[in-house]
């Protein structure tokens, strides 16, 4: 009973409530707020942005071994602020005194094996614990983003990842095939508005369409992998609003070469945000931001998780009239719930999606990722849903 | 023979108060050894428990190499050990102490001893005690200082464990479901954020009168903490038991008030892959081997087993010598048993007689006398365990107590239902009945079909026998010296031949007994007239009962002489010890056990404070620090030994030439010390087998390599039983790279009045600061308790052996009185009045009080040279001075005088109501 029987269990608590975002108040928030339009500049903007609360790396993909075994993936690594100022400033000595946590979701969609495991890690971000390479000095060497032996590190074209816990293991190469893609309305790309107010807003980029090598090990078994990845990378302080419930969020990459990002911003009131939005990515990289009114999205098909009470609506029919696209989405298999999520104590969905429709009268085919928050019916932790960490 | 065992058991019914005391005997003697072991095994258990609730399933702990937490270990090397692939946990830790005051201007006293008294009879609440001393401001406190005299609160502090964890870290380290922390509002973030938040076991909150949001006023190292309780936690039953006294903090805020130096951690405990199976073990072993080749010079790698591995071995003698007494206890109840078995075969005989007649065979009357011993035993040792379970938890608060201020500093004891040691003593009881039963069942056995013989017949026997016995005795004597010239280490064979002794003591008692009563028949006819004679008579003409009651009461006598006279001269050489080595005026050190004044230390601003005090003619540092010496040769792997430094021109300043040392002289190890030598306590010395001018190794902090150091000199050291090594500030701090002061001894111009510097100092630092202040005799008083205290339970072992041995003198006057009916009827026939035949048992009853008592006093006096000579060497390596306490001989002769009279008493009263005719008519 490591007297920390007593912490551990305590910490579930104090993490979320660390990471749940109260209401945005009317006080000054002496955060950095995501307010201006921002021209992003990369390798400088891939790495970390001190004085924005909450940021985070994101990366999902859809891969397969030669025997046609298949795979989905998620690998996230949160970073969250704990309070404005560092601790230096604060007058703390001890180099454990902390200023961000970070915390890291790794979850293997095992279509073909049809199972679904989840592994999370929580670290302070001190002593080479966990870290990454702050956006001021990045430049000269690669950006590096890690918890424990968890990491994100950009390379020549692209990144290398690894991460491993509990018996799951990662390793994979990403080799960019685009640029990054700046989310937003026109004139203020970068900048994605999740509610009304000024602040209420994220700076956020895509990088879609990443061709993806590598190693995942499961259940002691290692399979050598190929697929499509896709990143974000998202950073800003108390975008969400305290009417906000949650969100519905596709990441959909299109044999073709194309892609298409859309979040859909859900009101406890039953409403949609009207910032929530989409972008529509061409092949070579070229983003167009798609408002609300120009999207229309039909629920198809529910699915109930038997855990959390959740039910998350995994088949959808995506339209964009403007462009003449009709997408039909449906999850690759049911259950690829994120629950017992200790530290953080949240409950969402994160899993592959498979995608058929036209566009442009063409035939397309594709996979993606879904993410579902703050679901309805949902028992423990999904009320706030991944709310706090946006 | 079931037949024959209800023929033999009628017996019984008739003689209820025999029986009885046979089976006190039996329980007794079950009920110490059992709870001196049940004492033992949860002393041990808690001492467990309480490493445990720190390492928790920690497998492995990186720590700095003397691994007693005195030096850290870089947190630079957590990352770097934490991702080692295989770790399947790591988290690092701060451990601490410090002493939780119940309010922020409350003072400790200038000694523990004060605080004590100051706390009163054991309530708990602090007292107000008018002092005429001024008290200074007081940081945090609230409290006027108006300049006048006023009413300090001296109370009594509650020491606690601090550790700072990383609560990200801990998540593996936990077991089962952990308990509930309850957190006031907003607090979670205090915890991460404040550098003052702490989380207290909900029992000792509730104790020390805090809620959640209250401040906490803690001394660390003479400073004050002022710290707010941001949390309680449940503390289950399985949580209480080691860690009721834990404080939990954040490892950054531990680090930074608590820490051993900024950056250091205490240790980082890891969580490694099992190892049962052979290919699992090649796979730790890699890990082990990567850690490893992460590992500064002075860091490594153990497991936390081995760290409480080295203060249990330090344990293991003090409990040796428990267990050893408490034996002794159930070897004075076997005599017991076959005291009163012996009676009880012999008062049959008829009865054996006639079924030997009936067709019984011999074999089948010694199995129901084995069986008869069996069920005494049984019911005898049933009842022991019992009592035995009850007495345990007193024997633990000793033992605890002994624990705690010698070995290892733990605040909870709970015994602990162990059932070795339960069965242990059933086990014991039984073989000792069946021993004791052993020659009776033999006897019983060789009662002929047509003898219808009277004792007499075992009472020629007995005449006779004594001559064997004694011979039987002096082989054992003879074994007993042999033992103790036995070469080796171990104390067992000395243990051994102390009990070979006191045996050999026993069997010759028939012997002395019949000696002493013939020769001095004609002085007691002339001290007592004829009574006096017949008494002495009675005891010579009935040799098979006296000489075992004897042989029982003297071997619990000699036993409480030896260790009276041990205690006595270890007393005693500790008082002129402390006279030869203890030359200042005042003593300085934080407040707290003194089993923990290695971890706190005295400001270097105070030190300085002290320095330019106009009193002051010289001041001396004292630095002690745990080290584990390199194996050597086949010295002990790993042994625990203390560093000690001083400033060694001021501790040899002053009457240097009464330095006593073992080997060498004062003069040149004194010069040897100026040169980087060190001294070695005798301890060490023994233990290591290291004489003068002989080198020793000690791992060097500074580089990391071991540093050889040359002896110049042996001292006698009794303040610890570890090895010292003691050297000068200067050579210390080349070794560890580090000066601070844990004590701080001040030696005071001359003329100065001593009192008045005392009160003026805690005034000026002492109350605020929370530091002892001793004067040379306060210092001496307190060293005298903490002596007692270690001895108290050798004594209580004592009285208890000295209980069973009483049973037996009553239980043999009762066998005579019975058995000598007749000739007491026809005495009283020939005119004996009823106050005459009294007279006559109470007399008997002394003269075998008084030959047991004269046996102890020459067994006695060798014992005591076993203890101190041979089992304290061997168990402590301590040189105790053996000095002849005639008061200890006058008190066990005292005792032993009127407890035999009173064993006498009732006896003698039963003999008032016997019948005359009735007992004529046996004739």
């Amino acid at each position: 009973m490591r007297t920390t029987a007593t912490i551990l269990l305590f910490l579930s608590v104090l993490v979320s409530s660390c990471l749940c975002v109260e209401a945005v108040s009317g006080e000054s928030v002496p955060f950095r707020q995501a307010i201006e339009p921002r021209t992003l500049v990369f390798p400088q903007d891939h790495a970390s942005h001190a004085g924005f609360q909450t940021e985070w790396w994101y990366v999902t993909g859809n891969l397969k071994d030669d025997s046609g075994h298949e795979f989905g993936y998620q690998f996230t690594i949160f970073r969250r602020t704990l309070e404005p100022g560092s601790a230096v400033e604060r007058g703390r000595k001890s180099k454990w005194a902390v200023d961000d946590i970070y915390i890291g979701h790794l979850a293997i969609s095992d279509i073909t094996g049809k199972q679904f495991v989840f592994r999370e890690e929580s670290k302070r971000g001190v002593l080479g614990i966990a870290g990454a390479t702050d956006a001021a000095n990045a430049g000269s060497e690669p950006v590096r983003i890690y918890l424990s032996d968890w990491e994100l590190r950009t390379a020549d074209n692209g990144w290398s990842m690894k991460a491993r816990s509990g018996g799951v293991e990662i390793d994979f190469s990403l080799e960019k095939t685009m640029q990054p893609v700046p989310h937003g309305r026109p004139g203020e790309e970068g900048l994605s508005r999740k509610g009304p107010k000024p602040g209420q807003a994220s700076y956020y980029y895509s990088v879609p369409q990443l061709k993806t090598s590598g190693a995942l090990t499961l259940n002691g078994k290692t399979f050598s992998v190929k697929g499509l990845s896709w990143m974000d990378h998202e950073f800003g302080s108390n975008q969400l609003s305290a009417q906000q419930a949650g969100w519905d969020w596709f990441a959909i990459q299109l044999d073709d070469g194309r892609a298409l990002m859309i979040y859909i911003l859900r009101n406890k009131d039953g409403t949609i945000e009207p910032t929530s939005s989409a972008t529509w990515i061409e092949a070579g990289g070229k983003g167009t931001y798609v408002p609300l009114d120009g999207l229309k999205l039909t629920k198809q098909r529910t699915w109930k998780s038997p855990q959390t009470g959740g039910e998350y609506t995994l088949g959808w029919q995506i339209e964009i009239p403007s462009r003449n696209v009709l997408l039909t989405v449906d999850a690759a298999q049911d259950d690829q719930e994120i629950r017992g999520a200790k530290i953080s104590n949240i409950s969402y969905y994160e899993g592959a999606i498979r995608v058929r429709g036209r566009v442009g009268g063409k035939e397309v085919k594709g996979s993606g990722y879904l993410e579902i928050t703050g679901a309805p019916g949902q028992k423990d932790g999904g009320e706030r849903g991944l709310g706090g960490l946006l | 023979m079931k037949h024959t065992l209800r023929c033999l058991l009628s017996y019984w019914r008739a003689h209820r108060l025999q029986f009885a005391i046979s089976l006190f005997g039996v329980a007794l003697g079950v009920a110490v050894v059992t709870a001196m072991d049940l004492a033992n095994v949860s002393a041990l258990a808690s001492f467990r428990e309480s490493v445990k609730t720190v390492t928790g399933k920690a497998t492995h702990q990186i720590v700095a190499a003397e691994g007693n937490f005195t030096s850290g270990v870089p947190e630079e090397l957590f990352a770097k050990v934490a991702t080692v692939p295989g770790v399947i946990a790591a988290a690092p830790a701060i451990e601490a102490h410090g002493i939780i005051l119940p309010s922020a201007g409350a003072v400790l006293g200038n000694t523990p001893e004060e605080e004590r008294r100051a706390v009163g009879e054991g309530n708990g609440l602090p007292s107000p005690r008018a002092r005429s001393a001024r008290v200074g401001p007081l940081p945090g406190g609230e409290r006027e200082n108006g300049g006048a005299a006023e009413t300090e609160h001296v109370v009594s502090g509650t020491v606690v464990r601090i550790l700072g964890v990383d609560p990200f870290s801990e998540e593996d380290f936990r077991e089962g479901k952990g308990v509930d922390v309850k957190f006031g509002e907003g607090s979670l973030k205090d915890w991460m954020l404040r550098d003052d938040g702490v989380v207290l076991p909900d029992h000792l909150a509730t104790r020390i009168g805090v809620k959640i949001g209250d401040t906490v006023t803690l001394l660390h190292s003479s400073r004050r903490h002022t710290l707010r309780l941001i949390g309680t936690y449940a503390s289950s039953d399985k949580f209480t038991r080691g860690s009721d006294d834990l404080m939990l903090m954040d490892i950054a805020a531990a680090q930074e008030r608590f820490g051993i130096a900024p950056g250091m951690l205490s240790s980082i405990d890891l969580i490694l892959p099992p190892a049962e199976t052979a290919p699992d073990k090649l796979v730790r072993e890699e890990i082990v081997q990567r850690i490893r080749a992460l590992l500064p010079a002075g860091i490594v790698l153990q497991r936390p087993s081995e760290r409480a591995a080295r203060t249990e071995a330090l344990l293991e003698a003090f409990q040796l010598n428990l267990t050893a007494l408490s034996l002794l206890a159930l070897v004075v109840g076997i005599f017991l048993i076959y005291n009163t078995l012996t009676v009880a075969v012999l008062q049959r005989v008829p009865i054996i007689g006639t079924l030997r007649c009936l067709g019984v065979s011999a074999s089948d009357v010694r199995r129901a006398v084995m069986f008869e011993a069996l069920l005494l035993g049984m019911a005898g040792s049933l009842l022991g365990l019992l009592a035995g379970r009850a007495l345990a938890g007193i024997f633990l608060e000793r033992v605890g107590g002994v624990v705690s201020d010698l070995y290892a500093y733990i605040t909870a004891f709970s015994v602990l239902d162990d059932r070795a040691a339960l069965l242990k003593g059933l086990a014991l009881g039984l073989i000792a009945s069946l021993a004791g039963a052993w020659f009776p069942a033999r006897e019983a056995g060789s009662v002929s079909p047509v003898s219808v013989l009277r004792r007499s017949r075992a009472e020629h026997k007995a005449q006779r026998s004594w001559k064997v016995l004694a011979l039987a005795g002096i082989a054992c004597f003879i074994t007993a010296v042999l033992l103790a010239l036995a070469p080796g280490a171990s104390p067992v064979p000395g243990l051994a031949a102390a009990f070979a002794l006191a045996l050999g003591g026993a069997l010759c008692s028939p012997g002395v007994t019949r000696l002493f009563s013939q020769r001095s028949a004609e002085l007691m006819r002339r001290a007592f007239g004829t009574l006096g004679l017949l008494a002495a008579r009675g005891i010579s003409t009935n040799l098979s009962r006296t000489g075992l009651a004897v042989g029982a009461l003297g071997m619990a006598l000699s036993m409480t002489i030896g260790v009276a006279l041990m205690v006595a001269s270890f007393r005693s050489t500790l008082d002129r010890w402390m006279d030869q080595s203890l030359h200042a005026d005042l003593y300085l050190r934080p407040a707290g056990p003194s089993l923990m004044r290695h971890r706190a230390f005295v400001p270097p601003e105070m030190l300085e404070q002290l320095r330019k005090r106009s009193e002051v003619e010289a001041i001396d540092t004292y630095r002690g620090r745990d080290i584990v010496l390199p194996a050597a040769g086949n010295s002990a792997d790993g042994m625990l030994a203390l560093v000690v430094a001083t400033d060694t021109k001021v501790t040899f300043g002053r009457g240097r030439s009464r330095f006593p040392f073992y080997a060498g002289d004062p003069d040149s190890a004194f010069e040897g010390l100026q040169n980087g030598q060190v001294i070695i306590s005798e301890s060490l010395a023994r233990k290591q087998n290291l004489s003068l001018g002989d080198e020793l190794s000690i791992p060097a902090l500074t580089s990391g390599s071991e540093r050889t150091l040359r002896i110049a000199g042996i001292y006698y050291e009794y303040a610890t039983d570890r090895g010292v090594i003691s050297m000068d500030v200067k050579t210390y701090a080349s070794i560890f790279g580090d000066a601070r002061a844990n004590s701080v001894s001040l030696y005071l111009k001359p003329g100065t009045d001593l009192d008045a510097t005392r009160e003026a100092l805690r005034a000026d630092i002492g109350a605020a600061g929370g530091l002892y202040i001793f004067s040379n005799r306060t210092l001496r008083e307190e060293a005298f308790r903490v002596f007692d205290r270690t001895f108290a339970i050798t004594s209580q072992l004592e009285s208890l052996s000295l209980a069973v041995g009483l049973a037996g003198i009553l239980s043999a006057l009762l066998a005579l009185l019975r058995e000598r009916s007749t000739d007491f009827a026809l005495l009283r026939a020939l005119g004996l009045p009823l106050k005459g035949l009294s007279k006559l048992i109470v007399f008997e009853g002394l003269l075998l009080g008084v030959v047991a008592f004269l046996v102890a006093c020459v067994l006695g006096p060798a014992l005591s040279f076993l203890l101190i000579n041979v089992i304290n060497v061997r168990a402590f390596g301590w040189t105790i001075f053996f000095s002849p306490h005639m008061d200890v001989f006058v008190r066990v002769g005292v005792l032993a005088l009127l407890m035999s009279a009173l064993a006498g008493m009732y006896p003698a009263w039963r003999a008032r109501r016997m019948s005359i005719s009735a007992a004529l008519r046996q004739e």
